[in-house]
């Protein structure tokens, strides 16, 4: 076997320093950070200049780069598209995007038709899916050929900074992101608008779990949009409910769980949060009226990039197919069509 | 010295061995009777013409109609959850907080019709004690053996989600989220033992306050009340039979 895989970074924002950095420092033996991106010189060079990677402005860099093996799609999410697809023609063994994959269906289908002509495994960063505890929870219910009737996604969380000041030094930037939620918030438009921007921001990240209990969205039942940045979404499909809340930031702990009810047991996922590597989610599966707990001390975050190296490797496929990649993406918006639907309905 | 009142548990009532168990724990509070003509009864929704001359009627059940009562009646809801949230300071604390989601989930111990009607009465008392508005659902769609209702609160902004689906496991409780960018509650009652503690968070900038825990269930918190009621004038009701009724309404309405 090798050294370590090239890893470039297209991107080196707070994802890129509070989470994807601080996870490949644990696993120098498999990757290392040959070269990271980004469009302000100042910022691709201090990141370079900590992980010991060559600094870049330019995308083509990180593409024509023969080092870097392995491309992480970190930039914004209206950029992922082209990105992943370019990575995909410089001949990159694997490309780790960030949610979402894309921010249109068309663009998730011509992701996937390159990434088949090229065959090169795409794995999107829904770290949650490979969260160690909940896979063992989930094997343990599927065992047990369950299915679930209600399906409940629960997410309240503090400003994201909480964690990525806890996580790493933050490259201190001039400029302030813009604010969450400025706009008009009697306006359904501008309400669905929000509602999408959230189900690609933040459903996404459980989008795959959910799926694995609730396949399609169905009817969208209700949907509100929750201030500052929220939503509250009920939806029903043939014999399933599945209810999906969310809240942010608040200034209490955070809550991220999710929660299903079969005929004969039920799941209780609670998961960390995000950017800090806190072990894994607390898993309980309650069958037969007793309580297994999964729980340990790998994070989703590590546990994906251990697969990502073993993909690169070519010791294994993608967890998840790229089939189910796109269709993930397809029940994102699905969701915020739906939820749009029903705003705009409205008197 | 704790003045002692009458109670009569019909024994044709649904729960009627629960209360009778809960009043034994009272000996000073209660003498449990078997004439109907009692300071306190326990009604269950379908009897209420023939004991109201009883000054406290404690309904536990689920009448098919409004209730049709002398505005001197009391009526007091025998509810399952209710009680146990009333009586933590942190639940207290947070009615004040203007939530702007509140979810319900209601396990229910068999999967039974009968009892989704109930678990929705119970949410409904949830919602309005906690938000101190009356809960306006609107919708509510049957799936399976369980339903999910959403609505809102009257003059509140405040976003109203609950389900109820049966226990796997055969377990009754009541898992409550409220947030708002400000605070957070978090209430699971498990109604399973008779004495576990409901674990009431009220999470906030300053971190989670937890009191010491009520190891009560609720219908034992209902008859206290009761005796409350029959004891000092100026006692009062948390749900009035006007808030019974507009409830009773909704789940006839909406579960019929």
């Amino acid at each position: 076997m090798g050294g370590p895989i090239g890893v470039g970074f297209l991107g080196c924002g707070p994802v890129t320093q509070a989470i994807h950095l601080p996870t490949l420092a644990t696993m120098p033996e498999r990757f290392r950070v040959a070269r990271v991106m980004d469009v302000n010189r100042d910022v691709a060079g201090a990141v370079a200049a900590r992980c010991g990677a060559a600094p870049s402005v330019a995308e083509n860099e990180v593409y024509d780069d023969p080092v870097v093996e392995i491309v992480v799609v970190c930039s914004p999410n209206a950029a992922h598209a082209e990105q992943v697809i370019a990575s995909c023609r410089a001949g990159k063994r694997v490309v780790l995007c960030e949610k979402p994959l894309a921010v249109s269906r068309a663009e998730g289908d011509e992701i996937a038709r390159v990434a088949l002509e090229t065959n090169t495994p795409i794995i999107v960063g829904t770290m949650h899916a490979y969260d160690p505890a909940y896979r063992a929870a989930y094997a343990a219910w599927e065992e047990l050929e369950e299915s679930a009737s209600f399906v409940l996604s629960s997410i309240y969380l503090p400003a994201n900074g909480v964690f990525i000041n806890q996580a790493t030094d933050e490259v201190e930037l001039a400029a302030a992101a813009p604010a969450q939620g400025a706009g008009d918030h009697s306006d359904p438009a501008f309400q669905a608008m929000m509602i999408r921007n959230a189900m690609l921001g933040l459903a996404i990240h459980n989008v795959p779990l959910i799926r694995e209990l609730y396949s399609s969205v169905g009817q969208m039942l209700s949907a509100r949009f929750l201030r500052p940045f929220g939503y509250a979404l009920a939806m029903r499909h043939e014999e399933q409910v599945a209810s999906l809340q969310a809240l942010m930031p608040g200034v209490w702990p955070p809550h991220w769980n999710l929660r299903a009810i079969g005929r004969k047991n039920e799941l209780n996922i609670a998961f960390p949060p995000s950017y800090v590597l806190a072990g894994s989610s607390r898993s309980e599966l309650i069958a037969e009226g007793e309580t297994r707990v999964f729980e340990g001390p790998r994070n989703g975050y590590e546990a994906m990039w251990t697969h990502v190296g073993e993909v690169a490797a070519g010791a294994a496929e993608p967890r998840i197919s790229l089939d189910v990649i796109v269709s993930d993406l397809g029940f994102a918006f699905d969701l915020a069509d739906g939820a749009e639907e029903i705003l705009m309905a409205k008197p | 010295m704790t003045q002692k009142f009458t109670a009569h548990v019909p024994k044709a009532a649904p729960a009627a061995a629960l209360h009778r168990s809960v009043l034994a724990t009272l000996p000073n509070h209660f003498d449990v009777v078997g004439s109907s003509n009692a300071d306190a009864v326990l009604i269950d929704g379908f009897s209420v013409e023939r004991h109201i001359s009883a000054r406290v009627l404690v309904l536990d059940g689920l009448p098919s109609a409004a209730l049709s009562l002398t505005p001197s009646s009391i009526v007091v809801p025998a509810h399952q959850f209710a009680p146990r949230l009333l009586a933590d300071k942190n639940f207290a604390a947070a009615r004040a907080i203007p939530f702007s989601l509140i979810n319900i989930e209601v396990d229910t111990a068999r999967p039974d019709d009968d009892l989704l009607p109930r678990a929705l009465l119970e949410q409904l008392a949830a919602v309005r004690l906690l938000a101190s508005g009356a809960p306006r659902l609107t919708s509510v769609e049957r799936c399976g053996r369980g339903f999910v209702a959403t609505g809102t609160v009257a003059g509140r902004d405040i976003w109203v989600t609950l389900t109820s689906f049966p226990s796997p496991v055969g377990a009754a409780k009541l898992s409550l989220a409220a947030v708002s960018p400000t605070h957070r509650l978090r209430v699971d009652v498990d109604a399973t033992a008779i004495a576990r503690p409901a674990a009431i968070r009220l999470l906030g900038p300053d971190g989670s306050v937890e009191g010491i825990q009520v190891y009560q269930n609720s219908h034992r918190l209902t008859w206290l009340k009761v005796h409350e009621l029959l004891s000092s004038p100026t006692a009062g009701v948390e749900l009035s039979v006007g808030d019974v009724n507009e409830d009773l309404e909704t789940v006839h309405e909406w579960l019929p």
